[in-house]
């Protein structure tokens, strides 16, 4: 049955073409966000030296400790990275074997852990690309050969074969900066909306199951809650913390973003939670004395779940756009990190003649937010009988 | 009646709640204003009189006590002394909890003179000598001695275990305080000829104009960019969605709806951007920067309008598409309406409610735009003085601005639940739900 379902469900997802576009998108930036250090970077995966035969590995270090202000999504993103090739071959190995498949894995994934926490930052500034011409070494650069941070010409130059995307407003590579941008933007989106969608769901799921005074009491508070202006609190927050010293910026937008926007989603829940109740198989379930977690969270949970994603695919692009903004406005990622919403505030002082400030993260964020949006309608409709 | 009644009680505690959440973030949450102000090396006498005027000394909820600056109170939280202590033989306690004497003394120099009676609230185990009284205390326990007016200093004495040290203003009320400040911002009632006061929220600290002024001033601008992009992306999006409906599954509808998923996409930034380039410099048919005449209006209302389209589109859609399937429509077909009359009229009655209640869901959202077209568009609204705000970190205008937009928002939904029961009594009658 529940085979059948899901074959259903991807045969009419496959048919919808901008859900195809929509996940192909996701998938693809996502890969891009993930696999950002193997794509554009100023550190060589190898070093070699002709005459004296001498290997070095000036990359390696940098995964396990990034020297940026951000660290903690770029380990994040570092330890997916390593991650992500790891499950596929045990998956691919082991697919039969459940048993085994799983403890590898989780084998695989605290060992992953352990270079992360010995290694220490370093600050590196050593331009390897003179250095290789000038000492003629061997070296194996990434496709783009600069790093996110390095100031490597003049400001504001044009796309041109050296700097494909152009550089910035003091002459970093522009198309490092956006590929860069993407794991931040890409994070701050799905991490907020995984919190938006834990607090969300699971008062949504409570309450709507529970009904009677806590419902009446989480609704009130739920409404004045939606009475404060969204955009204007986040802005609010953002100016109220950022005079903590919390150095890593993007660390303080996800749970600002998370914790402004579980309120629509904790309503969806509960409107469906309180459907569902007067099915039979709730009514069944209270009846034979089911124990409530087991009621809650292998009942009712997967047949509130569609809500719950095909919201999630909306909330991300939210949260996106809505870092964007910050980041725009000056209140969301700080320089010198890297974002979509920076590098836009950057080009408004003459969108004309920094053509390419403007053209390459706006649409950076679109294809971002088309992405998410076309994914979570194509799931509504693959759902929905009625189309 | 009795639902009008009820519905107005229900609004004021609603408005009620968004005072006491307000309240918590900003009088409690964000500390005291007073330091950001005026950096870091102040005058004490400066702070004092500027938390006087923004009444940050106040206690939060209820008390006898206000914060007074007239002497230095040791940092417990830091575990340090700051200026104008000397102190002997005293040191913080490793979890600073306690401050230690052993035999030791402490002095505190006054500040300036101080402008209320003053008290040293102290809570103490030990054997203590203040100011020539001798005080023995078997166990914690707090005691409040006044200091004269014409005392420069304080000194103290001898062995204990010190748990709170801080000097204070006794006021006579003690319901005198930051949130009952804040309610009396809001509303104020009175025997005398304006019997009610609202929004009296004093001066901005950065312009010195009465908050009043200010909100009152930006609401022209706000609403007239406000207005037309509700109206006109809710009429735009109605029609394009009927559009749909009554092709259901053609091309028009689809591309309807992946058109209507493409403009939900456009972030605001990109959509403002490519407009001030595309109408304003390239076609050069509008100025992008001002506000005057009805010209300078018209890009961000486009924007505005362009940019809630899509999510517009796409929820009218659903919302028609549901209403679609129903008998009703049948049998208008059947009596033989044209389509226009089964649409325009029939669908679109029933499906009031849905459209009253997105109406007002998007009113919100328009904040928003408002906030980021004002301030790339040189409108001097609301939005741009809540962005100004932010930047000068003049929180008691900005509470105003937040208090002042949920309060609207408030009014609004209160209006469209009274909408509600018009379109469909049943409603009213609490039959249906």
């Amino acid at each position: 049955m529940k085979k059948q379902r899901e074959e259903k469900f991807w045969s009419k997802f496959k048919e919808d073409k901008p859900a195809i576009f929509g996940l192909f998108t996701v998938v693809l930036l996502l890969f891009v966000a993930i696999y950002a250090p193997l794509i554009a970077n100023g550190r060589p995966f190898l070093l070699l030296d002709r005459t004296t035969g001498e290997v070095s590995y000036p990359f390696l270090r940098y995964i396990f400790a990034p020297d940026s202000t951000e660290t903690t999504i770029e380990i994040i993103c570092n330890y997916f990275m390593l991650f992500l090739p790891l499950y596929g071959i045990i998956e691919l190995i082991f697919h039969r074997a459940k048993l085994i498949k799983y403890l590898l894995l989780s084998v695989a994934a605290i060992a992953l852990l352990i270079p992360f926490s010995i290694s220490k930052s370093r600050i590196d500034k050593t331009d390897y690309r003179k250095l290789a011409e000038d000492k003629n070494l061997f070296a194996v650069f990434a496709v783009i050969p600069y790093g996110p941070y390095e100031q490597i010409a003049e400001p504001y130059e044009k796309p041109s074969k050296k700097h494909i995307l152009g550089t910035d407003d003091i002459g970093r590579s522009l198309a490092s900066r956006i590929i860069y941008g993407a794991r931040i933007s890409l994070s701050v989106g799905i991490f907020s909306s995984l919190i938006a969608m834990l607090i969300g769901s699971s008062i949504g799921l409570y309450i709507g199951y529970f009904k009677g005074k806590t419902d009446l009491f989480a609704m009130r508070i739920i409404e004045i809650i939606s009475c404060f202006p969204t955009f204007l609190l986040l802005l609010i927050l953002m100016a109220l913390l950022k005079d903590n010293k919390i150095e890593q910026s993007v660390i303080l937008i996800i749970p600002v973003i998370g914790l402004t926007s579980w309120v629509g989603l904790t309503l969806l829940v509960r409107g469906e939670v309180l459907k569902q109740s007067a099915l039979p198989y709730i009514v069944s379930c209270k009846s034979l004395g089911i124990p409530l977690g087991s009621t809650l969270f292998r009942h009712l949970l997967p047949n509130v779940f569609s809500i719950v994603l095909i919201s999630f695919a909306f909330s991300v692009a939210g949260a996106i756009l809505a870092e964007s903004s910050l980041s725009f406005l000056g209140f969301g990622v700080q320089q010198p990190c890297a974002s979509w919403g920076g590098l836009l505030r950057q080009s408004f002082e003459d969108p004309l003649s920094y053509w390419h400030l403007t053209i390459f993260p706006g649409v950076a964020l679109f294809l971002a937010v088309i992405g998410f949006n076309f994914a979570g309608e194509g799931v509504r409709r693959a759902m929905d009988s009625k189309g | 009646m009795r639902f009008i009644i009820d519905k107005i009680f229900f609004s004021i505690t609603v408005v009620f709640g968004v005072m006491l959440l307000t309240f918590l973030l900003f009088n409690v949450a964000a500390g005291d204003p007073a330091a950001p102000l005026l950096g870091k090396n102040a005058d004490p006498e400066e702070i004092e009189s500027l938390r006087m005027k923004l009444g940050s000394n106040l206690p939060i909820i209820y008390g006898k006590y206000l914060e007074a600056e007239a002497f230095n109170s040791p940092d417990f939280v830091k575990g340090n002394f700051g200026a104008n202590i000397n102190f002997r033989n005293a040191n913080f306690s490793k979890d600073k909890l306690y401050l230690v004497l052993e035999n030791g003394q402490m002095e505190f120099k006054r500040n300036f003179p101080s402008p209320l009676p003053l008290f040293l609230l102290i809570k103490f185990q030990g054997e203590l000598e203040i100011n020539g009284e001798k005080f023995l205390h078997d166990k914690l326990q707090n005691i409040e001695i006044p200091v004269a007016d014409f005392l420069k200093s304080v000194s103290i004495s001898g062995s204990a275990k010190i748990a709170e040290l801080n000097f204070a203003y006794q006021q006579s009320n003690p319901f005198n305080s930051q949130f009952s400040k804040l309610l009396g911002e809001v509303v104020t009632f009175s025997t005398e000829k304006p019997y009610v006061k609202f929004f009296e929220m004093g001066n901005s600290i950065s312009t010195n104009e009465p908050i009043k002024k200010i909100i009152l001033k930006g609401m022209v601008p706000s609403l007239a960019l406000m207005l037309p992009i509700f109206f006109g992306e809710m009429i735009i999006s109605i029609i394009l969605s009927l559009i749909a409906c009554s092709c259901k599954d053609s091309l028009v509808d689809r591309s309807i709806v992946i058109l209507g998923v493409v403009l939900m996409s456009f972030s605001y930034l990109v959509l403002i951007i490519f407009f001030q380039w595309f109408f304003g410099y390239y076609c050069n048919l509008f100025p992008v920067w001002g506000y005057g005449d009805i010209r300078y209006l018209l890009l961000p209302i486009i924007t505005g309008i362009f940019y809630g389209l899509g999510s517009g589109v796409r929820f009218y859609r659903t919302v028609f598409i549901n209403e679609v399937h129903k008998e009703y429509l049948r049998t208008a077909a059947a009596k033989g309406c044209s389509k226009l009359s089964i649409y325009g009229k029939h669908l679109l009655r029933n499906a009031l409610i849905p459209i009253i209640a997105q109406a007002s869901a998007t009113l919100p959202f328009l904040f928003t735009g408002s906030l980021l077209l004002e301030t790339f568009f040189g409108i001097p609204g609301l939005g741009s003085a809540s962005i100004d705000a932010l930047n000068n970190s003049d929180l008691q205008l900005l509470k105003a601005l937040v208090i002042f937009s949920s309060i609207l928002f408030v009014v609004i939904n209160f209006v469209s639940d009274f909408l509600y029961s018009v379109v469909d009594p049943r409603i009213k009658k609490g039959t249906f739900k």
